[in-house]
């Protein structure tokens, strides 16, 4: 239950962005997408690019819809 | 997010415009003694953001709710003439936005409230001035472009909730001494609305949508493509004709679930608001009610009463008359016993008659023969003789004084004997019923001074609620009345709207089955050419992937962060508790009640703590989601708080200051628990990087310190 000293000062150093902290969730969820065959480079690349625009939406009220455009234009350029 | 500066300006015991502080990054302590103004700068801070501040026993009190109690009374005293005009005022000067990708902004946020003089009477009376309401403007220069913005009102309040969202606002300004009142973690929804707060549900839910989106298309396309190469181009079509459909029905179903779990939540959010109103009128009804049933029993015990009184005064004052009336009513009595022996003396004296004296047959013979047969002489029919020897005859049964007149006043006479026995028999129970009369008046004035004095308690509690409350008890039993029916309502509408979800969901299934049954049927569709590469199946195998994931994850989020909270409160706890060997465990977070257990190693809950230990472990959890929400929003909150160390000893005051130095960017804390022996060796401590005194001073000379001369001053020390 207890955080060591040692990893307690690690929680304090790093500083992440929200960015970094859902790419961390998928990750976590899907053990690094080793939970799947696909390709994890693919797997890594899309999941940061709908992070990207999630976040943008965020902050700038853009539609969901205008978001999975890009997206899926995205995904043709990625998956061969 | 820092706190550059705050002023003060005659805010209540902060006398004059002299009054300013300019904290820094890091840990900041506000020391002072008792009564030298630590809660009054905390409630500055309070009011220029919120428009009341907390005052103990009464709960959170508006600004029109105080009076003039909030303007310095130095400065009231001072005033000499009418239309005299005092100014309050609070001005926070906050800097925001120093991320990675924004510049600073400062904003300039004050509150002002005027008094003018309206009559020479008490200046420490509200009705001797005018008081008008509080106004309110921020002001901020634009980093880009330097042009100065200033909001007033709605806006201005607008202004502060972007800075300062009231989901978390409660765990940046908290009152140690009022923690348990302040933060009730006992209540699920205030923990529930600080994740809220922190969490990326909003988030998840985003990414899932836009994700959704993306994979419903690719499919749609990926499925015309196929088409175009299966073996069996209707049937193919038809079952991507009914995949399509049930595709549409989970998107609506969803976006159903999505509008209505909005509304479902913001109507939990009014119950949860109402529940605390209620909770908080709940003495309400139960006093009113009890007010008017002691009174209804009062009036019930003085009708009563009233009615015993007339009973009395129109039966007992005859009956005592009456009884004044035994002794000559006895001696009546004895005379009609004497008169009725006498009346039998006579019959029996009648009775006595010489025994040559014919007795009745022989007198009958006599009138039958109409001849007296003891002297022989003729005794015609109605003649004198005749009538003589007839009454003979009648002499012993009916003496010849009883005359029907003189048994007629003999009736008369004996019935006012059974008159009398009747009354005399009553006259022996008038005492018995005037003394039981008198026990049962007694006994009803006894009932009702008992319910006099429950009365007046009632009543006297019904008065230290006003006082608490600041409503009419009759007022806030009707409001009671009307939330209980809102908080009814309410249950219904939320019942229907979890039935309605509850059905979407498994419409949601029943699709998703659906769609999965006709997948396989299209699956085993034979293609015509197999080397075709539809790109489209490549993509959605992505698409599918990432949708599943991330919604397993949206799920998994408040218990994460539950998760994280409790991991975090248990780094301060440990901090903390490791300078105090009596205080022990970890902490842990119910998460079906969201209560803040300590808890053994094994997860067992330890019952041995006491209040402080309590409060340290709510300080750790506040400590925590602030921490956690600084790191999640990337904006980092100051933490302000007034005497949070109140229940803890020397050594865990001072560990629980250095662990906070830790968590936070800033921090503001006023405490007492820091002599004046220790401070040369505190502002030494390098996790101090700010030291302020608050003294109480007056410029008269005098030790006693009047309300009239005297005022706060704040000193700078590091």
């Amino acid at each position: 239950m207890k955080i060591s000293k040692k990893t307690k000062f690690n929680l304090k150093m790093i500083k992440k962005t929200i960015n970094d902290r859902l790419y961390d969730s998928i990750l976590s969820k899907t053990n690094n997408f080793n939970d799947t065959k696909l390709d994890k480079k693919t797997l890594e690349e899309i999941s940061k690019k709908l992070i990207d625009l999630v976040v943008e939406i965020d902050a700038s009220s853009t539609q969901d819809s205008k978001a999975a455009n890009t997206l899926e234009n995205y995904l043709y350029t990625k998956v061969k | 997010m820092f706190i550059k500066s705050i002023k003060l300006n005659n805010f209540q015991c902060y006398y004059g415009k002299s009054h300013e502080v300019n904290f820094t990054k890091g840990l900041n302590i506000v020391t002072g003694s008792i009564a030298s103004g630590k809660s009054k700068l905390f409630d500055a801070f309070y009011w220029v953001l919120n428009d009341k501040i907390y005052v103990t026993g009464k709960d959170w009190l508006p600004t029109k709710s105080l009076g003039i109690t909030l303007i310095n009374d130095k400065a009231k005293f001072e005033s000499k003439s009418i239309d005299d005009l005092i100014e309050t005022s609070v001005e926070l000067v906050v800097i925001s936005g120093n991320g990675p990708k924004t510049q600073p902004t400062e904003y300039t946020i004050t509150r002002q409230l005027l008094i003018t003089r309206k009559s020479m009477d008490d200046c420490f009376i509200d009705s001797t001035w005018s008081i008008a309401n509080s106004t309110l403007s921020v002001e901020s220069i634009d980093p880009k472009n330097f042009n100065l913005d200033k909001v007033y009102g709605i806006d201005a309040r607008e202004k502060i909730e972007k800075l300062f969202p009231s989901k978390i606002s409660p765990y940046i300004w908290f009152q140690g001494e009022a923690l348990d009142k302040l933060i009730d973690f006992d209540n699920k929804g205030t923990l529930r609305k600080a994740i809220d707060y922190i969490s990326y549900v909003p988030l998840y839910r985003s990414m899932n949508s836009i994700m959704t989106l993306v994979d419903n298309k690719i499919s749609k396309t990926k499925r015309i493509e196929i088409s175009k190469i299966s073996g069996d181009a209707k049937l193919y079509n038809e079952l991507s004709r009914l995949i399509e459909e049930k595709t549409d029905t989970i998107r609506n179903n969803k976006s159903f679930i999505e509008e209505k779990t909005k509304t479902l939540d913001a109507q939990k959010e009014k119950m949860e608001i109402i529940q605390k109103e209620l909770s908080a009128l709940a003495e309400f009804p139960k006093l009113n009610e009890e007010k008017i049933e002691t009174e209804n029993d009062i009036s019930n015990i003085n009708d009563d009463l009233e009615r015993l009184d007339i009973h009395e005064r129109k039966k007992f004052s005859s009956l005592w008359m009456l009884l004044g009336t035994k002794e000559l009513l006895e001696k009546a009595e004895g005379k009609l016993f004497d008169f009725e022996e006498f009346r039998q003396l006579l019959i029996y004296k009648e009775y006595d008659l010489p025994e040559d004296v014919p007795g009745p047959v022989y007198l009958d013979k006599m009138l039958e023969q109409e001849l007296c047969l003891i002297c022989n002489r003729p005794a015609k029919k109605d003649s004198d003789e005749y009538k003589y020897i007839e009454s003979r005859k009648n002499r012993k049964v009916k003496p010849e004084y009883l005359t029907p007149e003189n048994e007629k006043i003999y009736s008369e006479v004996s019935s006012y004997k059974s008159r009398l026995r009747r009354i005399l028999k009553s006259l022996a129970f008038v005492k018995d019923e005037i003394i039981e009369h008198r026990n049962n008046f007694e006994e009803k004035h006894n009932e009702l001074s008992i319910y006099r004095e429950k009365l007046v308690q009632i009543e006297d509690d019904i008065d230290t609620l006003y006082t608490k409350k600041g409503i009419d008890i009759s007022d806030g039993a009707a409001t009671h009345r009307n939330k209980d029916g809102e908080y009814q309502l309410l249950n219904i509408t939320i019942n229907n709207l979890n039935r309605k979800i509850e059905g979407a969901k498994a419409s949601i299934r029943d699709a998703e089955m659906d769609i999965a049954s006709n997948e396989k049927k299209s699956e085993k569709i034979q293609r015509t050419n197999t080397k075709t590469k539809i790109i489209e199946e490549e993509i959605s195998k992505y698409t599918e992937y990432l949708v599943k994931q991330i919604s397993e994850i949206e799920k998994s989020e408040y218990d994460n962060l539950i998760d994280q909270i409790e991991s975090s409160a248990n780094i301060s706890f440990e901090d903390i508790t490791s300078v105090n060997k009596t205080i022990d465990g970890n902490i842990k977070i119910d998460r079906n009640s969201f209560r803040v257990l300590n808890v053994d190693d094994s997860g067992r809950e330890l019952k041995n703590y006491n209040t402080g230990h309590y409060t340290l472990m709510k300080m750790c959890i506040i400590n925590a989601i602030i921490s956690l929400t600084n790191d999640y929003k990337n904006t980092a909150y100051p933490f302000i708080t007034d005497a949070p160390t109140s229940n803890l000893d020397e050594k865990a005051t001072f560990a629980y200051l250095e662990s906070i130095s830790k968590t936070f960017d800033q921090s503001i804390v006023i405490t007492k628990d820091i002599s004046e022996d220790e401070i040369e060796s505190i502002k030494n401590q390098n996790y101090i990087k700010g030291l302020f005194q608050l003294k109480i001073k007056n410029d008269t000379g005098n030790d006693k310190m009047n309300r009239t001369e005297a005022y706060s001053t704040i000193t700078s020390l590091k």
